[in-house]
């Protein structure tokens, strides 16, 4: 029967320190290595000691480094702080970012005399000039933060550009009482497939920039639109990219119609890719769908 | 002449899981099954290559967590009684498998690949696998680079200059600690790149990092050679694309060789065949059932029972395979040639755990391709990415796309609705040492305090690893990560409380230097917003 090493250790009456365990590591190497070319030799069970952890490690046993390991972890396990309202912002794709924030101390959703807050909003700024401060012509749209939420997932309409966001109250026009200000993030370009032909890389031309446009948070898009002028450069073409049918828009065709109508009064060459779950919805509209030729 | 080039390049990395206040601990096997598996057999790869006078070139990387345990002498003298655990097991299924021949044959074929594990790691290399890869370094053969600190997804935490400065820094002076010398290399983390990257490479000494293929062809610039030559960033720091199709020979888990039906399958494990009450003494505590490393069959295919593995039959089919990928190589360098201004450079990244451990025969086919592609005739040349660059510098300056070479090419791996909770924590511990650290300026601590200032340092990077919400999103050991990540971030909330409030628990404080004895030559001071 095979000696098992749990067998072994508690009978070797011999201890060693690492540097005697070294020195008798190195004695055998030089006198016993092993020729490559043969198969390996090594037959003699290892003394129990080699095997063997000291029960202390620089003085503490396993079961104090456990205990101060549990007790930290119990004692200091992380939790959000509760300090000034704030916003990050991460980039995830080139059509998502991650955003987390924190409203800070004092924002309880309802307020002391039983009336509820103006809802919690991120305002998404699009900033394809990053080095301008926000200004009343960035186009921007908004997403309901949410109450018992501090972190969201947000698609975006435009790929390889930069984003910023503010955390804030959204009053009743509209305008947003800010609580916070995000930092600043770019998006890579999405992968476009004329320049993935990697087979003919010398046949590869330069492409105008085709940011893609996802419909699905456009109404705010569109709403600055209307209002102040949607502003973009004048070498762009654009790609607009439906998302699913069901977005929270009552009637699609008619909202992409008077985007296209908005591209097209700035001169913008615009083209629209429905995405195959909104494709039916576009190809057999409602009786009094207008516009896209429907 | 050659009409083209080829890198391959291997990263080696693993978590750091050493865990000191167990006697033994299930995660440092993640450690032992690679050193067995994997980095042993690719030494002695390396050594009969260099034996046998083949010229080539290999490059690999290795993380500093990696650095780390491997020269970490708790961790050494775990593995020996871990080998000698494997050696005892194939011992007994020797025994046991007596009237099954084919079967006995292949736990003495284990017994051996552990017993050679043994003599090459003890007696020919004294416990030190750096040193052996540091040898085969000093040849001129393999050029090895490294990562960040610890592997922090690098992405994700660029809302702080000195996460990301910090995690470079670290990794480089740990590699320089341990072999001597800067890397030219580096390798981001999960490939993950973001503009402006390239500015902490440089001020750091690096030569050049890679990429994954869409990195490069959604540049600022259109690449004129696709990813078959490099881009400079604008500060000249070089970027290389990895070639997707050689990577899909060997990644792609339908088409990749190492689905081959005659390759060792990797889930049939007799930790997993066998009784509890035999197999208990080499599981997890007895009774969780675990790979042992002893698997007896072959991949096979689909729909049918898995038959015995046949060594000899897969070694053939690994040399097989080799000749195959070179040769599709050289069709592929004949097809860029003509359409270039230079010869084509292919980039071949892969995880070097791949190589024996999860692909048994991978090291075979490995030597095997180095070999063949040493042969004059064959047109084709490896190269290290920092000799490619001494012979010809990149011939375009563009700027990279943000990238990884995770699933859809971007961050979404590392956060998502699995994991996302990570990262407000991460942050905010980040900023918490920054600014203590700038209030420090200018004053000085007592030695207890730089102690626990270094040792929040540590907490804190250790958090950060790319690992936990991989780990997290993948679903396999998420109790594990979870526990590391808040395990690390409270060992950071209770240092940052203890030095604010002016009150250190030496006792403590020795209990987690012990535990978490990563980067001890670490300086808090250099987590400040601006270099120095």
């Amino acid at each position: 029967m095979l000696m098992t090493f749990e067998d072994a250790e508690p009978r070797s009456p011999i201890e060693l320190t690492r540097d005697e365990m070294l020195a008798i590591s190195a004695e055998i190497s030089f006198k016993f290595s092993p020729d490559k070319t043969a198969p390996a030799k090594v037959t003699a069970p290892p003394p129990a000691a080699v095997l063997r952890e000291q029960p202390q490690i620089e003085g503490f046993s396993h079961r104090e480094l456990q205990a101060i390991g549990r007790d930290i972890s119990q004692r200091y396990a992380p939790k959000a702080s509760n300090r000034a309202p704030e916003i990050t912002l991460l980039p995830v794709d080139p059509l998502h970012l991650y955003a987390y924030w924190d409203t800070g101390p004092g924002q309880t959703p309802i307020t002391a005399d039983h009336k509820p807050q103006k809802p919690l909003t991120l305002r998404i700024y699009w900033r394809p000039d990053a080095t301008r401060e926000i200004t009343r012509s960035n186009i921007w749209f908004d997403i309901p933060a949410g109450r018992s939420q501090s972190r969201k997932q947000i698609r975006l309409p435009i790929d390889n550009t930069f984003y910023s966001a503010a955390l804030g109250k959204l009053n009743p026009d509209r305008s947003l009482d800010v609580l916070a200000h995000s930092n600043l993030v770019h998006v890579p370009t999405a992968p476009n497939n004329k320049r993935l032909a990697i087979d003919h890389p010398a046949q590869q031309a330069s492409t105008a920039k085709e940011p893609a446009f996802a419909v699905r948070h456009l109404q705010g898009i569109l709403s600055a639109a209307r209002q102040e002028g949607a502003h973009f450069p004048e070498d762009w073409s654009i790609k607009l990219h439906p998302s699913s049918p069901a977005d929270p828009i009552s009637d699609p065709a008619k909202l992409y119609t008077e985007l296209m109508s908005i591209f097209k009064f700035n001169r913008i060459d615009a083209e629209l890719i429905p995405e195959p779950a909104l494709r039916n919805v576009l190809e057999n509209p409602p009786k009094n769908a207008s516009g896209l030729g429907l | 002449m050659e009409k083209g080039f080829l890198s391959i390049i291997l990263h080696a990395h693993l978590p750091f899981v050493r865990h000191p206040e167990h006697p033994s601990f299930f995660e440092e096997n993640w450690l032992f099954e690679a050193m067995t598996e994997c980095y042993i057999p690719l030494i002695g790869m390396l050594d009969r290559l260099e034996d046998d006078h083949i010229d080539y070139r290999l490059t690999l990387s290795l993380s500093p967590p990696l650095i780390s345990m491997l020269r970490d002498e708790l961790l050494q003298s775990r593995y020996l009684k871990h080998l000698h655990q494997l050696i005892e097991l194939a011992e007994k299924e020797i025994a046991r498998t007596r009237k099954a021949p084919e079967f006995n044959k292949l736990a003495r074929l284990y017994r051996r690949f552990y017993r050679h594990a043994l003599a090459v790691y003890q007696n020919q290399y004294h416990g030190d696998l750096l040193g052996a890869f540091g040898k085969h370094q000093a040849l001129g053969k393999l050029e090895l680079i490294t990562t960040a600190a610890t592997h922090g997804f690098l992405p994700l935490l660029s809302v702080s200059e000195a996460s990301v400065r910090n995690q470079i820094n670290i990794g480089i002076d740990t590699f320089r600690t341990h072999f001597g010398i800067a890397p030219k290399g580096f390798w981001l983390p999960e490939c993950g790149y973001y503009p402006g990257l390239e500015s902490f490479l440089k001020d750091a000494g690096i030569a050049y990092f890679f990429v994954d293929a869409h990195s490069l062809l959604n540049a600022s610039q259109p690449p004129l050679n696709g990813v078959y030559a490099p881009l400079a960033c604008a500060n000249g720091v070089a970027a290389f694309a990895r070639d997707p199709e050689s990577s899909e020979q060997v990644w792609s888990s339908k088409q990749g060789y190492p689905g081959d039906f005659d390759y060792r399958e990797y889930y049939r494990d007799i930790g997993f065949d066998l009784d509890l009450d035999y197999i208990g003494p080499y599981i997890l505590d007895g009774q969780i059932r675990a790979n042992t490393g002893i698997k007896y069959y072959r991949v096979t295919g689909e729909n049918q029972p898995k038959a015995i593995y046949q060594p000899k039959q897969a070694r053939a089919k690994a040399k097989l395979h080799a000749r195959d990928f070179i040769h599709k190589r050289q069709q592929q360098i004949d097809a860029l040639s003509g359409r270039m201004d230079r010869p084509p450079h292919v980039v071949a990244p892969y995880d070097a755990e791949l190589f024996g451990h999860w692909w048994f025969e991978g090291p075979c086919w490995l030597e095997q391709v180095l070999r063949i592609a040493s042969e004059a005739s064959n047109g084709i040349q490896t190269i290290s990415c920092g000799d490619y660059l001494k012979q010809a510098p990149p011939p375009q300056v563009a700027t990279p796309s943000a990238s990884t070479w995770g699933a859809q090419g971007y961050s979404s791996y590392w956060i998502n609705e699995t994991n996302d909770w990570i990262y407000p924590f991460l942050h905010q511990a980040g900023r918490q040492l920054e600014d203590f650290v700038a209030e420090l300026q200018g004053v000085s601590v007592n030695a207890l305090q730089e102690r626990a200032f270094n040792q929040a340092f540590r907490s804190l990077l250790l958090a950060q690893s790319s690992d936990w919400p991989f780990i997290i999103k993948s679903g396999t050991t998420i109790e594990y990560a979870n526990k590391r990540i808040t395990d690390h971030l409270a060992r950071f909330n209770f240092l940052y409380d203890s030095l604010r409030k002016g009150k250190i628990d030496e006792r403590y404080l020795t209990a987690l230097e012990i535990m978490d004895n990563i980067f001890p030559d670490i300086d808090f001071r250099n987590y400040c917003a601006s270099k120095t």
